[in-house]
């Protein structure tokens, strides 16, 4: 029997209670601060509200009491709050005793840090990066617009905005200096079609698969995240996302990031890398490539499932919908 | 199950949450989602059908058969908050309300709604130089409303017809915004006060069909913050309340308190809707 804990009950977590579902032998802890998360409302899934992963101390407390108490033997952090507490509780020297993934806190820097992100590719692969402004800015009325001014350590497309004109602009940048100091970026905006491609590195930092999605709806209507969309194989994409992995110092466990072709150029750009399976991962598993469960195997050594998806043919598309499920009580908080 | 030979149901606005709520809810009903989006939710329901269509054309004309999720979708129709509140404040009382401006005010925190529709995305909340940025792109117009620090948010949703009305009551405990808002988790409650001022507020701008008034808690006092033609996606916990929202409603009828729900994150082939 193996004792699973997910961190975080949203987004990719509900891959992961969908995909391992059914798997033998393994128990199903799910933890969030947040009660109401749909992911604990399964009937085979174990319920572990927890702090919030930004109340650091109280967090790895309540983490290891969880640990301890549901015997938990692997661990996996599925959203950015959960995978860059993990990693910096890691880099404190924090050791439970679980199987997990465990890279290291430049790594994490390095791919997951909008800004940091940009300044290394910027270095390394300077042809897949959109130019990017920091603070201090040059004069708002030299930019070309459109662009992109997003706030840094947000997740889920917050602050977000795509600018068209100079009042916009402005009423940006002072909104996310207000709001955020100096901690925002100014992004040429790409224009053409988001992709994502989701790759799992295993414990000794190889890549043991790598998938390709194409986005046909975004969750905002300025575009974010995917919410709609299919596998696509597109190779230069894999060669070039490894490429953008080995630039940051390489990585260990699930990781996605959001790419666009440019729709004049056909270059294709790095735009955002998020360490953990995205919200499509799902698809590719009603694909028959079981991201959760590859991420799960390598951790407990057990054989993998397939690292391909179906042939092209045989291939579904999916849409992310939000369907009103009874619940018959509230988990305590 | 035996097949219900009543007609079928014209969802206007079937790219909303709500949409798959009343399919669900209904699997003796047949229905036919419509929307002027390519992408839709909702293709494994085995009581749904598609169409694409704008707001007011062909199959998207409102009529007795069709259900609207969104003011937008009621093109003849002013419900724009600019209009209602006012109403409701006449109703309710100054202070019953959260007034809504064209402009922000001067000072203080502020957040920008759509007049005519729900604004899509996240919720913009800024003073007045912040949200000079925040553009109509879609048509919704534009209002402006004072942040108040919301101890919690309740909703009235239901049916209000010529000979009765039939109505919830609900604390939401989280609301998701993406290009639709997603009523994530809430809870049926009985607050028979709350009852009586959304049927008088319901009375004076007189609004028939579905509708979701918005109610924010602040030092106790729930206000008024919004008046939606549109249901949201409850379907289930009336039905589960021995509500039928498609029935004319007759009389006042309150949905029980202690119906709990939450969405679902869903995954579902679909086939794209062309124009």
């Amino acid at each position: 029997m193996t004792n699973l804990l997910v961190l975080s009950g949203t987004a990719s977590a509900i891959n992961y209670i969908h995909a391992l579902r059914d798997v033998p032998d393994l128990r199903l802890f799910i933890s969030d601060a947040n009660r109401y998360c749909p992911g604990f409302y399964h009937p085979w899934v174990t319920p572990v509200v927890v702090p919030r992963a930004r109340d650091r101390a109280a967090y790895r407390a309540a983490v290891d009491r969880a640990i301890d108490r549901h015997k938990i033997d692997a661990l996996i952090p599925t959203s950015d709050y959960d995978v860059e507490a993990v990693v910096e509780m890691l880099h404190e020297g924090w050791d439970p005793p679980v199987r997990m993934y465990r890279p290291t806190l430049d790594q994490l820097l390095n791919l997951a840090h909008k800004r940091r992100m940009v300044e290394v590719m910027q270095q390394k692969l300077p042809d897949h990066v959109p130019r990017t402004w920091v603070p201090p800015l040059p004069p708002l009325d030299t930019f070309k617009l459109p662009v992109v001014v997003k706030p840094i350590g947000e997740a889920g497309g917050r602050g977000v905005a795509v600018v068209h004109d100079l009042a916009q602009l402005t009423g940006a940048v002072d909104r996310l200096t207000r709001s955020h100091g100096t901690n925002f970026v100014v992004q040429e905006y790409i224009p053409g079609n988001t992709f994502v491609l989701t790759m799992i590195y295993d414990q000794q930092g190889k890549v043991a698969t790598s998938v390709a999605m194409r986005s046909h709806l975004t969750f905002f209507t300025w575009g974010g995240g995917g919410c709609a969309g299919e596998l696509m194989d597109t190779p230069e994409v894999h060669a070039l996302g490894q490429r953008i992995v080995e630039a940051a110092g390489g990585w260990k466990g699930p990781i996605n990031m959001e790419l666009r072709r440019h729709a004049e150029t056909g270059v294709w750009f790095v735009f955002e890398v998020n360490c953990r399976l995205n919200g499509y991962g799902y698809l590719t598993t009603m694909n028959g490539l079981d991201l959760p469960r590859i991420a799960l195997n390598l951790l407990t050594g057990e054989k993998l499932p397939a690292t391909h998806p179906v042939p092209p043919a045989e291939r579904r598309n999916f849409v992310l919908g939000f369907r009103e499920t009874p619940v018959e009580r509230w988990v305590d908080g | 199950m035996t097949s219900d030979k009543r007609s079928t149901v014209i969802v206007l606005g079937a790219e909303e949450q709500a949409a798959s709520s009343l399919v669900a809810a209904n699997p003796q009903r047949s229905f036919l989602l419509v929307s002027d989006q390519a992408v839709l939710d909702g293709w494994d329901l085995p009581n749904a059908r598609f169409a694409r269509a704008a707001p007011g054309q062909g199959v998207a004309r409102p009529s007795p058969d069709s259900v609207a999720l969104c003011a937008r979708w009621l093109p003849d129709e002013d419900w724009s908050l600019s209009r209602t509140m006012p109403i409701a404040a006449s109703v309710l009382g100054a202070d019953g309300i959260l007034p809504v401006l064209k402009v922000p005010g001067a000072s203080g925190d502020w957040q920008v709604k759509g007049d005519r529709w729900h604004r899509p995305d996240s919720p913009m909340v800024g003073r007045a130089t912040d949200l000079a940025e925040v553009t109509d792109d879609h048509g919704y117009g534009l209002v402006y409303q004072a942040a108040v620090q919301a101890e919690s948010t309740l909703m009235t949703i239901g049916r209000r017809g010529e000979k009765g009305a039939t109505l919830g009551l609900l604390r939401v405990f989280e609301e998701r915004f993406f290009r639709y808002a997603v009523l994530q988790a809430a809870e049926s409650i009985a607050t028979d006060d709350l009852v009586e001022r959304s049927l008088a507020v319901l009375q004076a701008v007189d609004l028939r069909g579905f509708f979701t008034l918005n109610w924010v808690v602040s030092g106790g006092q729930p206000r008024l913050s919004s008046i939606r033609p549109s249901p949201r996606a409850t379907f289930g916990a009336f039905r589960r309340g021995g509500i039928d929202l498609l029935a004319d409603p007759r009389g006042a009828q309150v949905l029980q308190p202690g119906l709990r729900f939450v969405a679902q994150p869903h995954y579902a082939s679909y086939t794209r809707l062309e124009s």
